[in-house]
């Protein structure tokens, strides 16, 4: 049991170590392996952008796309209605950029579907672009992100390029836990999963998209039916023969003052996910946790093995410190942050067990305002698209 | 005379072979079509019993594709669909073990008890294109009476196994309808009264068709693809006058350089999907020179219709997507069958396992045989030969490119799409509606009025 126990632990330990080694070595823009040459015809890219309420900073994040080092692209905004309070920041920042084109579009609010499908899929039909580039309200990009992301696209053919994250911005603890988590647990598995299994698990924050590809599925619409439509877009384009790519340009994911609760509905809602994505693999997740594997050897050994948990815990702290560092530039100019990131990392490991249960008692996910119980591969449990069979068309 | 919507039209899904059956009649039950054994369709219990059909089902399509012991399984799987020989003619009422087991699921499992309740207790006719809702409901009315209720039941396909009939036909209030004249034979082997068959044909899409009387669309279709089938005149040579004559047309149009369209289907269940990529190695260069387009007709299954596009991209046709290539999916079963029929419309060649589709040879379109999966199949395809109008693959299925374009110069698939025209039956969706409704089933004289 005990050899059992350290033998896990040790694994634990060592994919921890990856991680963190991930992060350091991918963990800034890396020059570009192949570059378009001076006379690139750049594509016209359109910006997707699906909103709702108040992201933190949204002025900020939004402002970052309007300065973008790229010759040819418009901003295309999707909201509920018009009445969503996002509207009047989106306006603001838009007018005083006139020299980018932008629209804003109230799509509704459909109540069988994924709501940001159905925006995506609604933007799709009102932009011109070659490529399509569907980004988060809360993500905020540097001016050379699209021109980077498109140059992989030029130079490798590849029909999506993806992104690992860099959570920062922390002013709260709960923001604290959430960007490490996003740093390290997210972006470490992001890398791992693609440089050694060439697996594209792919977060929703930013994807770059050809329109041409898309349309062999008939656009967005096709994972309307599904909540984990970023994972399904890159497993689905893969998996049909389509190249899907990463250079590694990372997206900065803000998150300044979130609560423990939403952190927690959040954490809950993507375990949940995971769960119906690949239930074997999300069982095994557990042991990616050492902070957690270490208190069960310290329940084995008796209150004299402290020194176990007391040492993992320290290691652990010391890699995500390192991720901390070189992708927390926010984060890091703030003093209390230092002093508070133990805490936050052990916090946040603890929780991630805590929700680590949840995905084996419900199906149920909150999710943009509303809830919805999902099946097998997240399918989105409606009367409607259970079995898609009584022909009701008269 | 009934009213349109008293009239119900029941299915399960089941691959796409007894959907497909229903999805035309959908005029006569006003435009609804009850799919049972859904989830949304049926209570929970027997839902778990229906998936576990439907998951034996589906395996047993593709369990030719397993390695080893695929041939072997298969084998087996065959010998327990046997249907019996025709000749010498005996007496087949007797209930085979398909019957007795489908008896037990009726009174110990109550399969389809909640469509029972479903329907309610209206006298209206039902329509069915799978035997175990009309077994099982003409039973449960039978032994706990009910509505006076006719149950009309729509093979589907061109010899069937003895489970399709009720235990003792001539108790039974089912009326068969019959796609052609060899099932209404095997009908009257299997026990059923001479009065319970109608030989009506396969119900066909009639956007496909036009009018009862006019065959518009059809006419017009075949007319053109016969002139894509025929480049070299080496059919026209035997049969221009006959062509003229039934498609209404004063002479034949200088031949144009079209693309010769084929639609492949892949099956409901995936099973033929193994297939597809030989033929995109085969078909490569005629695909980008434009000398043919095809078209995948991949069902409701994502899993199908992405396989099918990660074949035409790692074939390196990416770029021929919606050109010389189009995928005929839909996750929604009825707009499928839309989609499908709309491109069945620019077809010359569908080449498909002889399943139901053996039926849509009626509309004048050459059936390439596949391997045929299950005993109903090998008789759908003897069928076919026996009307000529289905066409056998004289070569391998990496070879394609050639044979194909063989079979097409020597004039041999314009004459299949003649003869299933003319021999297969093309009316029957009216026929049945007209049934239905007055009571009436007219056999007409020419081959264009049946």
């Amino acid at each position: 049991m005990k050899t059992a126990l350290f033998i896990l632990l040790a694994f634990s330990g060592a994919v921890s170590v990856l991680y963190a080694a991930l992060v350091a070595v991918f963990g800034r823009d890396r020059p570009l392996s192949v570059s378009p040459g001076p006379g690139t015809d750049w594509p016209f890219v359109s910006l997707l952008k699906p909103v709702k309420g108040f992201d933190d900073d949204l002025a900020g994040n939004l402002e970052s796309f309007y300065r973008l080092d790229y010759p040819r692209y418009e901003v295309l905004f999707a909201v509920d209605d018009r009445r969503d309070p996002c509207l009047a920041v989106i306006e603001e920042v838009a007018a005083a950029h006139p020299h980018v084109a932008t629209r804003i579009i109230a799509t509704g609010r459909p109540p069988d579907e994924n709501p940001k499908i159905h925006k995506l899929a609604r933007l799709e039909a009102e932009s011109r672009g070659v490529l399509l580039w569907t980004t988060d309200a809360d993500v905020r990009v540097s001016p050379g992100t699209l021109r980077r992301l498109v140059s992989e696209y030029l130079s490798h053919d590849a029909k999506i390029v993806f992104s690992p994250l860099r959570g920062t911005g922390s002013l709260s603890f709960a923001s604290l836990m959430e960007n490490a988590g996003l740093r390290f647990f997210t972006s470490g598995g992001v890398l791992a999963a693609w440089l050694f299994g060439r697996r594209p698990v792919i977060v929703g924050k930013s994807i770059l998209i050809e329109r041409a590809a898309l349309a062999a599925f008939g656009g967005f619409a096709y994972f309307k039916d599904f909540l984990a439509e970023d994972f399904l877009l890159g497993e689905t384009f893969a998996k049909s023969g389509f190249p899907v790519s990463t250079n590694f340009t990372w997206v900065t994911c803000l998150s300044r003052k979130t609560s423990l609760k939403r952190f927690a509905n959040r954490l809950s809602r993507w375990a949940k996910l995971r769960f119906r994505l690949a239930p074997s693999a999300y069982v095994l997740e557990v042991l990616l946790n050492p902070v957690i594997l270490s208190l069960a050897v310290w329940a084995v050994l008796g209150l004299g093995g402290w020194r176990v948990p007391a040492a993992v815990a320290a290691g652990k702290i010391a890699l995500e410190y390192t991720g901390f560092l070189i992708l927390g530039q926010e984060d890091r100019r703030r003093p209390l942050n230092h002093l508070l990131f133990p805490a936050a990392v052990l916090a946040k490991d603890l929780l991630f067990f805590a929700v680590y249960f949840a995905p084996f008692f419900s199906r149920r996910v909150d999710w943009r305002g509303g809830r919805v119980t999902i099946g097998r591969q997240t399918l989105i449990q409606t009367p409607g698209n259970r079995d898609a069979l009584a022909y009701d068309g008269a | 005379m009934m009213e349109r919507e008293k009239v119900r039209v029941v299915t399960v899904l089941m691959g796409l072979g007894h959907l497909r059956a229903a999805y035309p009649l959908r005029e006569i039950a006003g435009g609804k079509i009850f799919v049972y054994g859904a989830r949304n369709t049926t209570p929970p219990g027997e839902y778990r019993l229906w998936q576990s059909i439907r998951r034996f089902y589906y395996g047993s399509s593709r369990v030719g594709s397993i390695p080893v012991v695929g041939k072997a399984v298969g084998s087996v799987l065959l010998a327990i669909q046997r249907i019996p020989r025709y000749y010498p003619r005996t007496d087949q009422s007797r209930p085979n073990a398909g019957v007795r087991y489908l008896k037990r699921l009726i009174k110990r499992r109550n399969i389809c008890r909640g469509l029972r309740r479903r329907l309610g207790d209206d006298a209206a006719p039902v329509v069915h294109t799978y035997f175990a809702t009309a077994i099982a409901l003409d039973r449960f009315e039978a032994e706990e009476g009910g509505p006076e209720r006719i149950h009309y039941l729509v093979i589907c396909d061109a010899d069937f196994n003895r489970v399709w009939v009720a235990e003792d036909p001539k108790k039974s209030r089912i009326r068969y309808l019959a796609p052609c004249a060899q099932v209404q034979r095997r009908l009257f082997a299997y026990g059923v009264p001479r009065a319970s068959v109608f030989l009506t044909g396969f119900p066909l899409p009639k956007e496909n068709i036009g009018s009862e009387t006019g065959l518009e669309i059809l006419k017009a279709d075949l007319f053109d693809r016969l002139l894509r089938l025929d480049p070299r005149g080496k059919f026209f040579f035997y049969h221009r006058k006959d062509v003229l004559d039934r498609l209404g047309r004063e002479n034949l149009p200088e031949p144009g350089a079209k693309a010769l369209e084929v639609m492949f289907a892949v099956g409901g269940a995936g099973a033929q999907v193994e297939m597809v990529r030989p033929i995109l190695t085969s078909l490569r260069q005629r695909i980008r020179s434009g000398e043919v387009r095809l078209t995948f007709s991949c069902g409701m299954m994502r899993q199908i219709f992405e396989r099918v596009l990660g074949d035409i991209n790692r074939a390196g046709l990416g770029r021929e997507l919606n050109r010389g290539l189009r995928i005929v999916y839909d996750r929604d079963v009825f707009s499928y069958f839309d989609r499908f029929n709309r491109a069945l419309r620019e077809t010359d060649i569908l080449w498909t396992k002889p399943s139901e589709l053996t039926f849509y040879c009626g509309l004048g379109l050459p059936i390439l045989m596949a391997e045929p999966i299950g005993a109903q199949e090998e008789l759908n395809k003897r069928w076919l030969r026996e009307i000529h109008a289905g066409v056998d693959a004289p070569g391998s299925l990496e070879s394609c490119g050639e044979w194909l374009f063989d079979l097409r110069d020597g004039g041999r698939l314009a004459e299949a799409a003649w003869d299933g025209f003319l021999k297969a039956r093309k009316l029957g969706t009216f026929k049945i509606e007209r049934l239905i409704r007055t009571g009436e089933l007219r056999e007409g004289d020419s081959p264009l009025e049946r």
